[in-house]
């Protein structure tokens, strides 16, 4: 799942090439649904929102060439796409700009390996997991794009539309959370 | 890897071949680590806490099943190059806009009725299925000639007609709550401000409502897709088949998608697609806010930014924080808007996409 470097493809997609557009498609799909179900749990609206994201690649193909990073490109498309069209669903209902503009991001932990390895009881994964699962939707987002679509901070911030150091103040307080955790459960 | 010696654990969770070996553990990643993990005893604590940390935030990822992958890529292909007629289009994603959809073809039906018969026209508001019009259509023109006609409303509006295009509009503009016009064709409105009574374009199954701007719509009967093209100002539109569109268009406040200057909306009529896109060549909707020209000598980069923004009215999305030390020294007064932006990202290594008719900025904090 690493990204590589896209430059030779797009380069061709610059040219018209339908297959270097099916590759990319290919190569970038399965990231950009993972991506999205965070974001959003209808999956309907979800295809519609990556097929639209597509569409706008092809149509701007031949500016294609200046696009540095693809999986960034993509991720920051698709995300501006679902959260405009949730914004649209919600329009009946009140949202401050905040909320509009601070998605909620869903993240299903899995604890379960270190249950397995014996380095925690069922009874602390289960405040592990709790632990995680109340940590801001921000800080979800800064710990799911750095380790899970593996964007450089710069590129999480990019996709974020925050700076780099708030990227890394927000995965510096989860992780001052998971310490304090593992602090007072075992001796590190 | 030698940097690592002086590692914290923090760094390590930074560290992508760090994060590459906890979250993937390849043989040949776990052998490399090992190895130097036995040649830097020193840094086993931080490594194990820092190891640690990634792994209890562990993430179950849900995959998209292949066949599902490659049918949506496949309906993609289709559409892009067209080789089969595009399958059947959600439209906004859910079952019920079947039954509006089905409503719409019917409503589009009698509409049609209606403009050849101007007396049907109460008993449809009456049945509520189509947003209130303001008056009786009592004025129709034609366009039959080969040039532009232009036409003069009596709230001081233009309107000028492109060849063969139909307008009709109420006699009644001055005791009604709003300005309509129907259109079918192009043509470039020019609508004089007045904030009380929205100004609206119906188009088909399109609905353009303004307060007070200049805009182009075109929208010919036969063609697949209709644009608008916004000139200055802003300008709401609608889908007249999408039933909270509709609630919308008679509202006093602009709603719907809204436009700004040089933008351009694309409206596909057969998947009742909207597509927002920056027109091709901007053009300055406010020369004369701009005091220096484009000429900057040591300026710093996030007012010529919003200098950009508001000569040509468009959105440019950046961090402020991240560039609020880059400054710059350029001539870009003659220069076209991506001309611009390509300079100032030269001058300070960043770069702009732009994506759904927004200028979007990525760069790098400046010395």
């Amino acid at each position: 799942m690493i990204a590589g470097k896209d430059t030779e493809t797009l380069l061709q997609l610059t040219n018209d090439s339908e297959a270097a557009f099916s590759a990319l498609m290919k190569k970038y799909y399965p990231a950009l649904y993972r991506y999205g179900l965070r974001l959003t749990k209808d999956e309907a609206l979800l295809t519609d929102c990556i097929q639209d994201v597509f569409i706008n690649l092809w149509q701007n193909r031949h500016t294609a060439a200046a696009i540095t990073y693809l999986q960034q490109y993509l991720l920051i498309a698709l995300r501006r796409r679902i959260l405009r069209v949730m914004q649209q669903e919600r329009k009946s209902v009140l949202l401050t700009e905040e909320q509009a503009n601070d998605p909620a991001f869903v993240l299903e932990f899995s604890v379960e390996d270190l249950i397995v390895e014996k380095q925690l009881e069922q009874e602390k994964a289960d405040k592990l997991k709790e632990l995680l699962n109340k940590l801001p939707q921000r800080q979800k987002e800064v710990i799911y794009l750095l380790y899970y679509q593996q964007q450089t901070p710069d590129q999480v911030a990019g996709i974020m539309q925050i700076n780099r150091q708030s990227v890394y103040n927000l995965l510096s307080e989860s992780m001052r959370k998971l310490k304090a955790f593992w602090r007072d459960t075992t001796p590190i | 890897m030698q940097h690592f010696e002086h590692y914290k654990a923090e760094d390590f969770l930074k560290e992508p071949a760090f994060i590459r070996w906890v979250l993937e553990n390849t043989p040949k990643d776990e052998a490399l680590w090992q190895q130097w993990l036995q040649q830097h005893p020193h840094q086993r604590n931080e490594v194990e806490e820092a190891r640690l940390l990634l792994r209890s935030i562990k993430v179950e990822e849900n995959d998209p099943c292949p066949e599902k992958v490659e049918e949506a890529i496949e309906q993609i292909q289709q559409m892009v190059h067209g080789r089969k007629p595009a399958p059947v289009y959600r439209l906004l994603y859910r079952w019920k806009y079947a039954a509006i959809l089905l409503g719409a073809i019917l409503t589009t039906g009698i509409l049609y009725y209606k403009w050849q018969s101007p007396e049907a026209q109460s008993s449809m508001e009456a049945n509520g299925s189509l947003p209130q019009l303001s008056t009786n259509i009592a004025e129709a023109i034609n366009n039959s000639s080969d040039q532009e006609k232009e036409v003069r409303m009596e709230d001081g509006s233009t309107i000028r007609l492109a060849p063969h295009a139909v307008v009709r509009y109420g006699r009644h503009w001055a005791t009604a709550g709003t300005r309509d016009v129907y259109l079918s064709g192009e043509a470039f409105f020019d609508v004089a401000k007045d904030p009380n009574k929205p100004f609206r374009v119906f188009s088909h199954e399109l609905v353009v409502k303004v307060l007070g701007t200049s805009f182009r719509v075109k929208a010919p009967e036969k063609e697949k897709e209709f644009s608008v093209i916004v000139h200055t100002g802003k300008v709401s539109v609608y889908n007249r088949k999408n039933e909270q569109d509709r609630a919308g268009i008679n509202a006093q406040i602009l709603s719907g998608i809204v436009l700004k200057p040089n933008q351009q909306l694309v409206y596909q009529r057969k998947e009742e697609k909207f597509q927002k896109v920056l027109k091709e060549y901007p053009v300055l909707v406010n020369p004369a806010g701009n005091a220096n020209n484009f000429q900057y000598e040591n300026v710093p980069v996030a007012e010529v930014l919003e200098e950009i923004k508001a000569a040509y009215g468009i959105d440019i999305a950046y961090d402020k924080e991240t560039i609020s030390h880059c400054r710059i020294t350029a001539d870009l007064s003659n220069e076209s808007i991506y001309k611009k932006l390509d300079l100032i990202c030269m001058a300070m290594e960043a770069r702009y996409n732009v994506i759904d008719g927004e200028v979007s900025l990525l760069a790098k904090p400046c010395e």
